[in-house]
């Protein structure tokens, strides 16, 4: 081979070389974001007695606010529910509960749930006033599926008697708050569904999600 | 002066140059037209951690991988829970041997009562030893339910008030947490639950007080809860301090405020 056709043939063999090695290196793999959603639901007994309010929910309106909890009246278990689904084909958890009791006391039972992405970041709460509890903290997994809600229940306690406890508590109920990045759902405000008039104003058919939350997280 | 007398074998040393070049261009365009690897070849699910893992010693987590929290829920899972006596405080989560005070024991013969209409507000941000008041609270907390107010024959026994803490708050859970203060006249045992290393005494406003820390605490991250319970006996009054997503750090200088 005359030095004329090595030069000729350096060329190709150079770019080949290059286009090899271009396909051969490693490449770090793709970062995306992965969608979750949760619902809550209502997880104390199924008659609504008020509508969504703060604090204590007055036999009259004008001393009511507004807020992000329902009262659920009835004598019964109460429990986390929520409801999961993803986008991801990677997760079968939307993230982690830490299932906490914040106060047992007088006129203030209270157990809550804080809800954390599985990037250890915390999203959202659910709080059960007048919830008599005997757990120890502990965590829960939340699990979530990319082919439709999956549900998700942990026993909190059962409703407490809190007799005595002026005339805000009017028998055994829960009053379940959405704190955090729930958007709070169709149900009445405590304007219209609030005593002494609860069998019209609050009856809401059979019973549905209380919140819901969505998030993206993204994995490296 | 001519390339021939700069440079030894001027033709050879720029047909290596032109060689090189030609290679790393044709690696350049083929690495970048390649883009990022598929996720379903090149990264596997992301499996969460067994209930046997625990952290590795010395090794602190990475804290932008998933599941980096397991591992020391796991660790603090198998610890018992504190029961005890710390800093003079009953510690009983269990509520071992205590009956619990009812409405009547603390306001015997009437049982507790509401405010006047108008008055919850007034009861719980004015002056007093059960004063919680949102406007004197770190920045970045703002009230979500209530405030709770109950009396004893017109005097405040009971006050409570739960809040959100936004995200970006210092000492919080980067995307916020909850927050809940609770006052009470009278002393009660505390019934927050967890192992002995998660509790400290220390001394808040020069009084002594208890603090546990949440299971988990790296740079700005937390999982688990931060509780703070102080009794002032100037007053006779208890209160707890607790957040479902901070450190102990956010928990104490609440409680500070409140006990100024």
């Amino acid at each position: 081979m005359t030095a004329h056709a090595v030069r000729r043939a350096v060329w190709p063999a150079a770019a080949l070389l290059g286009v090899a090695l271009g396909l051969l290196m490693p490449k770090p793999a793709a970062a995306i974001w992965h969608d979750f959603y949760i619902e809550l639901w209502p997880g104390g007994a199924s008659t609504l007695t008020c509508g969504w309010h703060s604090g204590p929910c007055y036999d009259d309106d004008s001393l009511v606010s507004s807020g992000a909890a329902l009262d659920w009246g009835g004598s019964s278990g109460i429990a986390f529910l929520v409801k999961s689904s993803t986008g991801s084909n990677l997760f079968a958890l939307a993230g982690t509960g830490w299932v906490s009791k914040d106060a047992q006391s007088t006129c203030d039972h209270r157990a809550h749930v804080s809800v954390y992405d599985n990037n250890g970041g915390w999203r959202a709460t659910a709080t059960y006033l007048h919830t008599s509890s005997s757990f120890t903290n502990h965590s829960i997994n939340i699990s979530t599926s990319r082919y439709g809600l999956v549900s998700t229940t942990e026993p909190l306690g059962t409703t407490a008697n809190e007799s005595g406890c002026g005339s805000s508590w009017s028998g055994h109920h829960v009053h379940q708050i959405a704190d955090g990045g729930w958007t709070l759902r169709s149900y009445p405000d405590h304007r219209t569904c609030n005593r002494p008039t609860i069998t019209t104003d609050c009856w809401v058919g059979s019973g549905y999600k209380q919140g819901d939350i969505a998030w993206s997280q993204w994995v490296p | 002066m001519t390339l021939d007398r700069l440079v030894p074998f001027p033709r050879a040393a720029l047909l290596v140059l032109a060689v090189v070049t030609t290679t790393v261009v044709a690696f350049g365009a083929t690495y970048w037209l390649r883009g990022p690897e598929p996720v379903g070849i090149a990264q596997q699910p992301p499996v969460s951690p067994g209930l046997d893992t625990t952290p590795i010693p010395g090794v602190m987590a990475d804290t932008s991988q998933p599941f980096w929290h397991i591992p020391y829920i796991n660790q603090d899972r198998e610890k018992p829970t504190f029961t005890g006596t710390l800093n003079g405080y009953e510690i009983n989560p269990g509520g071992v041997g205590r009956k619990e005070r009812t409405a009547f024991d603390m306001c015997p013969g009437v049982g507790l009562s509401d405010p006047a209409p108008g008055r919850l507000l007034p009861t719980v941000t004015g002056p007093g030893p059960l004063r919680i008041d949102p406007r004197t609270l770190p920045e970045g907390v703002v009230p979500t339910d209530g405030p709770y107010a109950f009396l004893c024959r017109d005097n405040p026994a009971i006050t409570y008030w739960l809040f959100h803490v936004d995200a970006g708050t210092p000492h919080a859970n980067p995307g916020g947490s909850d927050l809940s203060i609770h006052r009470n006249v009278g002393r009660d045992p505390v019934t927050h639950a967890a192992p002995r290393d998660r509790w400290s005494a220390v001394t808040i406003a020069g009084l002594p007080a208890v603090v546990a820390s949440p299971i988990v605490s790296i740079g700005d991250k937390q999982f688990g809860d931060c509780f703070v319970a102080l009794y002032d006996p100037r007053s006779d009054v208890f209160t707890t301090v607790s957040a479902g997503a901070a450190n102990a750090e956010f928990c104490t200088s609440v409680m500070e405020v409140l006990v100024r």
